[in-house]
């Protein structure tokens, strides 16, 4: 430490000399002990100690804006947190001031008396993964405090490795395509049946019908996680409501699996976020709580909705996410495969004892006796007396269990082989005689001219949708635009004698009337039989709808039954073919004495996943045969993401 | 105009709930497993299979735990007086009771090596074992019956 005065300045200030030395000695005891102070001060006021440059770089870092779930600055702000409960944040301004939240947590962790979070405990026991970050950040320890319920979790979660599961659509329900994402983590030498599973959803008591749709797509509901040994949800899904399970093997290290599964403790016990259906549901969350575990993953695309399937896409482009992927079947998927082994033969065996024509213990072969077995668990029979015949008759037989391998029915429908959802349209053709260009574009999602790759095949949904024209003579107007439209085709079989569905809501050119680009709003829901006629590759059905068209070119509205005959073919998985033919009535004949025919043929080439181009023709008339038609040819490039 | 409109939208209403109706479909739900008996996690957690509901199958009306931890569903396998070291076993023939009660007939699968797991014991012995004495459980009406019927025959086990 320097003297107050130098040596020079004493001698030259002579006469003073011995007073300057006491004034110096004193001031060197008083500068030690302010030293000594100051150092005691450091360690116990944590906050005062780290340069203000460095809370300020860790409060506005990614990894810190993802533990308290910032906005991402497209729909959501990104000075504001999407977590919607008080009790996640220690500090009153939390969700608005990431800083200020960092100090509050770094205060609170020094002084484990201060009870912080949604169960009021110590933020070492609330907030482990915050802990863990910032003694890392900060290179400091924090005071270790005892946790019981959070390590009766570290145990129940204990594992080495996480699948992020992703379930398929439910057969007959083109909505369910958008699928459901969950976790498995895994512990190594645990049955896969045992491991922990945890998933996200909305409680949502007992409400139905139209209060729940408002609900959930307006944040009504409570999310919340739930955790449940594999099983639970294998019977859920695989079982009870027939949906095939991806299980995509992720490549986290097992801290990196630790992290996740202690974040969702946080989230979980001291913060919440309200579910909507559309966005922040819970394949949102989950890709939200992955980003905490691996920052550098970026599975933030700024949507206006989540998809369960696209999430699990995100993932797989992410490249080295995934380690591998392991297929599940559904018990309906099984049995179809499972019929397949069966010669003709066997098959007639098997009816016969479904049918109680012929005895279990008759049938020598325990492969026909298992497709029995599986076929009474898939109709929900099973402890009925044919049941219990048959088990005990293929108790008497030593073969194992006949089993067919996922692995065979797995390379058929990948959802990460499957096309984005968004699509945006570009073409041209001649409608009428009259040359034009086209522009569309849709929210979302899967049509019956989309490869099936990654699909459920034949199904379709569709968001809204606008589409534009450029025409001579006419200029650039809005052709059409979707609301929505589903189709849903089952085939009929002996088996399973399904009905098919369809509906579709949307402003279209009424190309029947004499202005044949003057729109309608449409409306129309139909039923149906849809049959495979000789390949699994084609889908032909039959179906009868109600429509209704209204604009003020009918002057009003009218009404109508409609016959249609769809046939579908997914001749390769890059190319398919579509011929729709149908005839509308009018009830009233407000327009005409007789309806109108329409006929549609379509064909479309898969170039690349998220890229196909499409040809199509259309005719409108009267009657099949009629000179006096609307006519329109076009062809369109269709880009997806 | 507006009276066509409001045409429309009933109409529209009409269509959704019929859609929803259509999409229903399919089998009527139940609770199967052991959610009647209280040990055991039940298989149907929503009966909702709207299309609305299975567009984002993100719901259940289960009631939020207040601790967050793994539900079993262990707690009502009390009332059976199942001791607390089988009740893992027993929830578990209960949730599993049709592939449990399937795949012993057949001697060997999944739900057979998690029952085995669970019971301290090696898979193939547990399934051998109840397979050669498949009519006492043959009859089982409910999982805590097979589970019972199961102690009663395995070769192992002993040690829960």
């Amino acid at each position: 430490m320097k003297p107050l005065f130098s040596t020079e300045c004493v001698r030259i200030c002579g006469s003073t000399f011995l007073n300057l030395n006491r004034i110096n000695k004193s001031y060197m005891k008083i500068s030690i002990s302010l030293t000594l102070i100051g150092l005691l001060l450091e360690t116990a006021a944590a906050p005062m100690a780290v340069a203000a440059e460095e809370l300020s770089t860790i409060a506005q870092s990614r990894e810190w804006l993802n533990l308290l779930h910032y906005g991402d600055g497209w729909l959501y702000p990104k000075a504001q947190s999407r977590v919607d409960r008080e009790t996640y944040f220690i500090s009153p301004d939390g969700s608005t001031n990431p800083q200020a939240e960092l100090e509050a947590t770094i205060e609170a962790l020094s002084k484990p008396a201060m009870l912080v979070g949604g169960k009021k405990t110590a933020a070492a026991c609330a907030f482990p993964v915050r802990k863990q970050f910032l003694e890392k950040k900060l290179r400091r320890t924090f005071p270790h405090v005892s946790c019981p319920k959070l390590e009766e979790y570290i145990r129940d979660t204990h594992s080495d490795r996480v699948s992020l599961i992703f379930s398929t659509a439910y057969p007959n329900n083109p909505g369910s395509m958008f699928g459901h994402t969950f976790l498995k983590f895994m512990a190594p030498g645990k049955p896969d049946l045992m491991q922990p599973s945890i998933g996200y959803a909305a409680f949502v008591g007992q409400d139905g019908g139209m209060i729940y749709m408002i609900r959930g797509l307006f944040g009504g509901y409570r999310g919340a996680f739930g955790m449940t040994p594999y099983y639970a949800k294998l019977n859920e899904y695989v079982r009870s409501e027939s949906r095939d399970l991806w299980e995509y093997d992720l490549n986290l290290s097992p801290a990196e699996v630790k992290t996740l599964a202690l974040h969702i403790w946080e989230l979980e016990t001291s913060g919440g976020f309200d579910y909507y259906f559309f966005d922040e549901n819970c394949s949102f969350i989950l890709m939200r709580a992955l980003e905490v575990a691996k920052p550098e993953w970026d599975l933030q695309a700024p949507r206006l909705f989540t998809i369960p399937g696209v999430t699990a896409r995100q993932l797989i482009d992410q490249g080295n996410a995934v380690k591998e992927v392991k297929f599940r079947p559904s018990l309906r998927r099984q049995l179809v495969e499972l019929y397949e082994t069966l010669d003709d033969r066997e098959g007639d065996e098997l009816r016969a004892v479904l049918n109680g024509v012929k005895k279990a213990s008759d049938v020598s072969s325990p492969r026909v006796l298992d497709v029995a077995l599986t076929e009474i668990q898939y109709q929900k029979k099973s402890g009925s007396q044919l049941d219990q015949e048959i088990r005990q008759a293929r108790s008497k037989m030593s073969a194992p269990a006949f089993f067919v391998s996922p692995e065979k029915m797995k390379a058929k429908n990948r959802p990460e082989l499957g096309h984005a959802p968004t699509q945006l349209s570009l073409g041209g053709g001649v409608f009428e005689g009259n040359a034009f260009a086209s522009l569309g574009f849709k929210f979302a999602f899967h049509d019956l001219l989309n490869s099936d790759l990654g699909y459920e095949p034949f199904s379709h949904i569709d968001f809204p949708s606008v589409r534009l024209r450029l025409m001579d003579h006419k200029g650039f107007y809005v052709e059409r635009v979707g609301l929505v439209a589903i189709t849903s085709l089952f085939p009929w079989t002996e088996r399973e004698k399904s009905r098919s569905w369809k509906m579709a809501f949307d402003i279209r050119p009424a190309r029947d009337l004499e202005c044949s680009t003057c729109r309608v709003a449409h409306f129309d829901f139909g039923l149906g039989v849809a049959l495979h006629p000789w390949t699994d590759k084609v889908v032909t059905s039959g179906l009868f709808s109600l429509y209704t068209d209204v604009g003020s070119v009918l002057s009003g509205a009218r009404i109508g039954p409609k016959l249609e005959w769809l046939t579908v073919a997914s001749v390769w998985d890059w190319y398919k073919v579509l011929v729709d033919v149908y005839w509308s009535g009018d009830v009233f004949q407000s327009k005409r004495k007789s309806g109108f025919w329409t006929f549609e043929a379509g064909q479309s080439f898969r170039l690349a996943r998220d890229v196909d181009f499409r040809m199509s023709v259309s005719r409108v008339a009267p009657s099949l045969s009629h000179s006096n038609s609307s006519q329109e040819a076009q062809a369109s490039l269709q880009v997806y993401w | 105009m507006i009276k066509l409109l409001t045409i429309i939208s009933v109409l529209s209403v009409m269509g959704f709930t019929t859609a929803n109706a259509a999409a229903t479909g399919g089998t009527k739900s139940e609770i199967t497993g052991g959610g009647s008996d209280g040990c055991g996690l039940g298989w149907q957690v929503t009966d909702k299979k709207t299309m609305l509901a299975t567009t984002t199958r993100g719901t259940t009306n289960s009631f939020v735990p207040p601790t967050f931890g793994m539900t079993t569903g262990t707690i009502g396998c009390e009332k059976h007086e199942i001791s607390k070291n089988e009740q893992p076993a027993a929830a578990f023939a209960v949730a599993n009771f049709q592939a449990l009660s399937t795949e012993l007939a057949q001697g060997n699968g999944e739900t057979v090596s998690g029952l085995a797991y669970l019971m301290g014991c090696n898979s193939a012995e547990l399934g051998q074992s109840v397979k050669a004495n498949y009519e006492t459980i043959a009859n089982a009406q409910s999982g805590i019956e097979l589970y019972r019927g199961i102690r009663s025959v395995a070769t192992c086990g002993a040690g829960i």
